[in-house]
């Protein structure tokens, strides 16, 4: 119907000028984006946010969505601040008429249909839980913004810290076991983005023993039949917690308590994959076994 | 039945309350767009943000909120006077929840990533399939008390298959995709949406609607009913065939959106008279009014949080829903 044609012409995008009237949003994209030069976009998912902050020159983005201002989601909260923040809706896309929508696996369905209905293309990343699956999504959003190089050269200094770790790391037998618990008494296991973290920095998850998967609530019963050496807290907040979060109240932790001081790891740091999970298995390693590893930028 | 022929500018006054209300609907979204500009872009071609974002989202989204409203409204009119029971609604029978459990289906099993048309289509089969069980299990013959028995159970089945989901669902992702759409939206809805449901919905408000004279004659019982010429079976048909149509495809655009079709038919009931044939067009108008208004109130408030339409509904219809049970105690003690 109307749809299809009425989008059709306003891919060019001089002829879509004229209207675009609208408080204060209009002066973007005007002049840019003619055929060739890297695309304009707009990002409406917490984790794409942080690449696309990352990876794209600053007149590429559009809008960003509102967790990527959120330090406890990203970790480019300070950078997202110049940018307009979106809420997810189709309406907030619409309005920039980027050349590229990128969303991830949580978007609204809806949305996205909806976009793609009206002309739009729409490129959904995966949310990576493996290394191999972090390069992939990193090399991807680097073609797909028209900057290779810059994917390839966040790759080498994520892979830096990776290897400066495993070479540091003590043999098999000496490795800790370790148990994470995010908020509310819920741990993971194989097929997890932060059991691919304690993996890397040679910690043996014991939630993989309990057969946990992405997400399992733990019973305190196994926390006291399995005796993890070091509890991961990964929260999502932004300053440390307390040896709160609900179920480290219940006195089974006490009998923990005489081993090692549990190790933080703030939420923006395992939530998302991409280059940043380096420094959460450089912090893991250096409590563990104090293997110290530059991975500060 | 003092009031019987009273405020017969009842229907004219929601009515315009709706029309006014879908002007508001339309100026209204995530994007500040100045009125004038938003009631241009109705009649200039879909070539910029500002004609598209009105033509292709917001116009649907009215829409969709006028005939959804409008299908709960008159469903729950249509039942309660069918079961002559006040707590009937579209929920009470197992339409919902069956048609929600077709969609939670798709949702779970990842057909409705790849087929957009998947989630409608099974919500719609699932309203259905649930229709046919209610005959199956209660018989055509069926007294009231075994139809809504019939129907609880339906409806229980249908909740408790959708709990299993989303505590089986594959993963976190899943169980999140499948809650947000549990609890009801009208967001970033798109013109097909309107013309696969629109059929759908207005058959069964149609259909409804032509039975207002036969409930009319229910309403003084079956017998009398009976006497005064009416097929009451056939009656039946039509009037839980109507809602099935209207919630199911209500529900396939939508999610599951609760206490319009229960409140509305309730606030107008003493306004018509307590007559079900002047109830049935008045819901309609009543539940559209409903669901438009607080489809607006979560728009108005989405930059402090962002509410589900489901949410909304029960969060107004519920406290009003109290107050007028209490209100009735009060007149009837």
């Amino acid at each position: 119907m109307r749809r299809g044609s009425g989008r059709g012409t306003c891919r060019h995008r001089l002829r879509c000028l004229p209207a675009l009237v609208l408080a204060g949003l209009l002066v973007l994209a005007a002049t840019r984006s003619v055929a060739g030069n890297p695309p304009r976009v707009v990002s409406i998912n917490a984790c794409t946010d942080q690449l696309v902050l990352k990876l794209a020159d600053p007149d590429q983005i559009a809008s960003v969505s509102e967790y990527a201002g959120s330090p406890s989601f990203s970790v480019m909260a300070e950078v997202a601040k110049a940018y307009p923040k979106n809420q997810g809706h189709a309406e907030e896309v619409l309005v920039h008429d980027p050349d590229l929508v990128i969303s991830g696996p949580y978007t609204n369905r809806a949305t996205a249909n909806r976009l793609e209905a009206l002309g739009y293309r729409v490129v959904t990343l995966d949310s990576p839980d493996t290394f191999p699956g972090i390069r992939d999504n990193l090399r991807r959003m680097g073609r797909l913004l028209g900057h290779p190089e810059r994917a390839q050269r966040l790759i080498e200094r994520m892979d830096r810290i990776l290897a400066a770790v495993a070479a540091e790391l003590p043999p098999e037998n000496r490795r800790l076991r370790a148990l994470a618990l995010r908020p509310n008494g819920v741990t993971v296991g194989k097929g997890s983005l932060l059991d691919t973290v304690m993996q890397a920095a040679g910690l043996r998850n014991v939630g993989r023993e309990l057969g946990a998967g992405s997400y399992r609530e733990l019973p305190l019963e196994h926390l006291v039949a399995t005796q993890p050496d070091l509890l991961v807290l990964a929260s999502s907040d932004t300053a440390q917690p307390s040896l709160a979060q609900g179920v480290m109240h219940h006195p089974v932790f006490d009998a923990l308590e005489s081993r090692r001081e549990p190790v933080w790891l703030p939420g923006r740091l395992w939530t998302c994959g991409g280059w940043f999970n380096a420094e959460a298995v450089a912090r893991l390693a250096e409590h563990a076994y104090g293997i110290r590893v530059d991975s500060e930028e | 039945m003092t009031r019987e022929m009273g405020r017969p500018w009842l229907l004219t006054l929601l009515a315009a309350v709706l029309a006014g209300l879908m002007v508001g609907s339309l100026t209204l979204g995530y994007v500040a767009i100045p009125p004038g500009q938003v009631l241009g872009a109705l009649v200039t071609p879909a070539e910029t943000p500002v004609s598209l974002i009105v033509q292709e989202l917001r116009v649907p989204r009215t829409l969709l909120g006028l005939f959804v409203g409008a299908s709960l409204g008159i469903a729950g009119a249509g039942l309660q006077g069918l079961l002559r029971n006040p707590l009937a609604e579209p929920g009470v029978l197992g339409i919902s929840n069956s048609a929600a459990l077709g969609a939670v289906a798709t949702l779970y099993t990842g057909i409705a990533a790849t087929a957009p048309l998947a989630l409608p289509a099974a919500a719609m089969a699932g309203a259905l399939l649930a229709m046919l069980v209610l005959y199956g299990l209660a018989g055509r013959e069926a007294n009231v008390q075994t139809l809504i028995l019939a129907g609880v159970a339906i409806s229980s089945l249908a909740g408790a298959l959708i709990s299993v989901a989303l505590n089986l669902a594959p993963s976190a992702h899943a169980t999140t995709e499948i809650l947000f759409w549990l609890l009801g939206s009208l967001a970033d809805r798109g013109m097909d949406h309107v013309a696969w449901g629109l059929p759908f919905m207005g058959a069964g408000i149609i259909l409804l609607l032509t039975a207002g004279r036969a409930l009319d004659a229910l309403s003084m019982g079956e017998e009398t009913a009976r006497s005064l010429g009416f097929n009451l079976t056939g009656l039946r048909f039509r009037v839980i065939a109507g809602a099935t149509l209207a919630v199911g495809a209500g529900v396939a655009v939508s999610g599951s959106i609760g206490f319009v079709g229960l409140v509305v038919p309730h606030i107008l009931r003493p306004l018509v008279g307590y007559q079900p044939a002047r109830l049935l067009p008045a819901s309609a108008l009543g539940g559209a009014i409903l669901l438009l208004l607080a489809d607006m109130g979560l728009r108005l408030a989405s930059d402090e949080v962002d509410l589900k339409l489901g949410v909304v509904t029960a969060l107004v219809g519920a406290p009003f829903f109290l107050h007028l049970v209490l209100k009735t105690r009060r007149m009837t003690v």
